[in-house]
């Protein structure tokens, strides 16, 4: 018996029962069982509310912002120490540094996000990588290998010092070194799951190996991909912050957390609060999505299913 | 052991023409034509044709990396265009203040780290436990330059304990070169320390669980060394790998304690010729950096070969 897509309905009910999606199950699927482990740890639920803070604070910035990035507050004042008016006090120039720190979230935000997607390529090349084996999977390692034997900082300096420093380029920059980060983890899941007897399986029900992949391979290699994406996002935030202390990455008027501390660092002893401020905020958004990429790891811990 | 030390010794070779290369193509990208810069207003085409030929740009690349590559072989690494002083020169009078900055963090590191991640491991869940495990975290969180400001306030602004800023070398004082450096170091190696830390407890606690422990302790070992000396010597072999790993963070990372210490290490070179666009001083700093990196993974691939007797032996059998 054959329906319109030339599979037999056998082969689609194996195949809807070896996924496990049959009705009796659909109850626990993987986001519910997830979700709910990662409730029961208090610092997974702190990082994800704070996560959540965060890209509402970017999100809004207009709203919660008293000033502009670039606005001098009328009234005059410099290095002024925190006050009601201005919360976190003024910079060298008179701005505020409070509304800086607001919008300085967005490149934050936009860095981590947009440095991941960039670092995406990654992944289909760990999946064919560990697929295929082989003389491509040497091939392909060996380039990665070559990319990860540099520290992180410094391919991203030395990515910086060809292109022109903007937060563009650092986005560039880390979206390339990351690339062997994604194919190195997905490589790892997808060799420890082809052994699994269920893909002998599939195969046998002579499935085209783009389904293979796609339905059955990615969604194990999911768990890796999401942890370490977190994880990457912290780590993103705090190299851009690095680079623009160094003078290398978002450039002025551009508002940056690492841009302001440096600014700030001479004035320290006048106003130490302006440079505490910027700083404390990419303390706390890198804690954050360690802590939300901590209790994501231990949620998916296969180790730990019942 | 020989046999093993003198394979990675030889991949050093190809690792290090890897580097090299790299370094010059990275050169060769940078936007904008050096006989230009040179020239400026100046600027003849029979001139610079002339100068191109003096300096050698005219040459098919390979040939130029070999002379590049000559050169650097010899001990010269360029001139700096700021200073007109020999790169090579500077770079080896800041090595040994970098070398010192990183060691004095990683010592740091793996000195409160270990004791920690045993006690933690021995110790499991309690206060102790979630207390180290809480600082870990915080300390792989916080930017390392923004420890560096904070201790710095504290220490040196607000409480005048230790010096403001500055280095001063071992030769004259070894107590004021510890002052100086004891700040940059525990601002360097706290993020370090406390991803050591929780890997120390993890490899412990699962090393712990293993069946040799179990004899041990029933041979009648005292706990503490069945802990310090035979669980721990395994459960350190990832721990050295991740060490080793950190390596290249702890590089990274001691370029902006420089700059935020002041300390006239290879880091503060490297980030002064990036901003200045100082090329021959920024070729010079990529390369020691990089090269420092493959010799440090080299030392611990050696030592790997002293904590896990499996390796000294495979290689035997080869």
């Amino acid at each position: 018996m054959e329906n319109s897509q030339g599979t037999s309905v056998e082969t689609v009910a194996v195949e809807h029962a070896l996924r496990g999606a049959t009705p009796q199950y659909r109850a626990r699927s993987m986001l519910g069982i997830t979700l709910r482990r990662l409730a029961r740890s208090y610092s997974a639920l702190w990082g994800l509310c704070m996560v959540c803070a965060l890209l509402l604070i970017a999100a809004f910035a207009n709203f919660i912002a008293p000033y502009g990035p670039a606005q001098i507050v009328p009234g005059g004042g410099s290095l002024d120490l925190p006050t009601w008016a201005h919360p976190m006090g003024l910079d060298l120039l008179g701005r505020d540094v409070f509304s800086r720190v607001i919008y300085s979230s967005r490149i934050a935000i936009y860095v981590g996000i947009v440095s991941i997607i960039l670092a995406l390529p990654g992944i289909p090349l760990g999946i064919v990588a560990g697929f295929y084996g082989g003389r491509l999977d040497k091939l392909i390692m060996a380039v990665m290998d070559v990319i990860l034997a540099f520290p992180i900082f410094l391919l991203a300096i030395v990515i910086m010092v060809i292109l022109e420093p903007s937060t563009t380029n650092v986005v560039i920059a880390l979206g390339i070194v990351r690339i062997p980060i994604y194919a190195r983890v997905v490589r790892g899941s997808v060799l420890s799951v082809k052994e699994n007897e269920y893909i002998e399986a599939v195969r046998a029900l002579a499935l085209s190996r783009w389904r293979v992949l796609f339905h059955h391979v990615l969604p194990n290699c999911m768990a890796p991909i999401i942890i370490t994406s977190t994880l990457s996002v912290a780590t993103a935030i705090l190299i851009e912050s690095s680079l623009s202390f160094l003078g290398l990455g978002t450039q002025p008027p551009t508002p940056s957390w690492g841009w302001d501390l440096k600014a700030n660092l001479v004035f320290m002893d006048t106003n130490p609060w302006i440079v505490i401020f910027p700083g404390l905020a990419i303390f706390l958004t890198t804690l954050a999505c360690n802590m939300l990429g901590d209790g994501l790891r231990d949620a998916l811990d296969p180790r730990l299913k019942r | 052991m020989k046999e093993y030390i003198s394979k990675k010794l030889l991949l050093l070779i190809p690792t290090v023409l890897a580097i090299t290369l790299l370094v010059f193509a990275m050169m060769r990208f940078i936007p904008g034509d050096p006989i230009h810069l040179l020239l400026g207003d100046m600027y003849d085409k029979r001139q610079a044709d002339e100068l191109r030929h003096v300096y050698g740009l005219d040459k098919p690349l390979f040939v130029q990396y070999v002379g590049w590559l000559a050169r650097l072989a010899q001990g010269d690494w360029g001139q700096s265009v700021l200073t007109s002083r020999p790169v090579f020169q500077d770079i080896i009078s800041r090595l040994p203040i970098s070398l010192e900055l990183i060691v004095l963090s990683m010592l740091l590191a793996l000195l409160i780290a270990i004791p920690a991640g045993v006690i933690s491991a021995t110790r499991p869940y309690t206060v102790f436990d979630h207390g180290a495990m809480t600082v870990a975290l915080l300390g792989i969180s916080i930017p390392d330059f923004f420890l560096g400001i904070l201790l710095f306030l504290l220490f040196s602004l607000t409480l005048g304990w230790l010096p403001v800023q500055g280095y001063v070398p071992l030769t004259s004082s070894v107590v004021d070169n510890l002052r100086h450096m004891l700040l940059p170091a525990v601002a360097l190696g706290m993020a370090r320390c406390g991803i050591l830390t929780r890997l120390v407890r993890a490899s412990l606690l699962e090393v712990m669980r293993l069946d040799y422990v179990t004899t041990a302790r029933a041979k009648g070992v005292v706990e503490f060394l069945v802990i310090n000396k035979h669980a721990l010597k395994n459960a350190l072999i990832p721990t050295i790998t991740v060490a080793g790993l950190q390596i290249g963070f702890l590089l990274g990372g001691a370029i902006i304690i420089e700059a935020v210490f002041g300390i006239p290490g290879v880091g503060t070179f490297g980030v002064q010729g990036i901003l200045k666009r100082d090329y021959q001083q920024v070729q010079g700093f990529i390369l020691i950096v990089a090269l420092l990196f493959v010799v440090s993974n080299l030392l611990v691939d050696v030592s790997y070969a002293y904590f896990d007797p499996r390796i000294r032996y495979e290689q035997r059998e080869k």
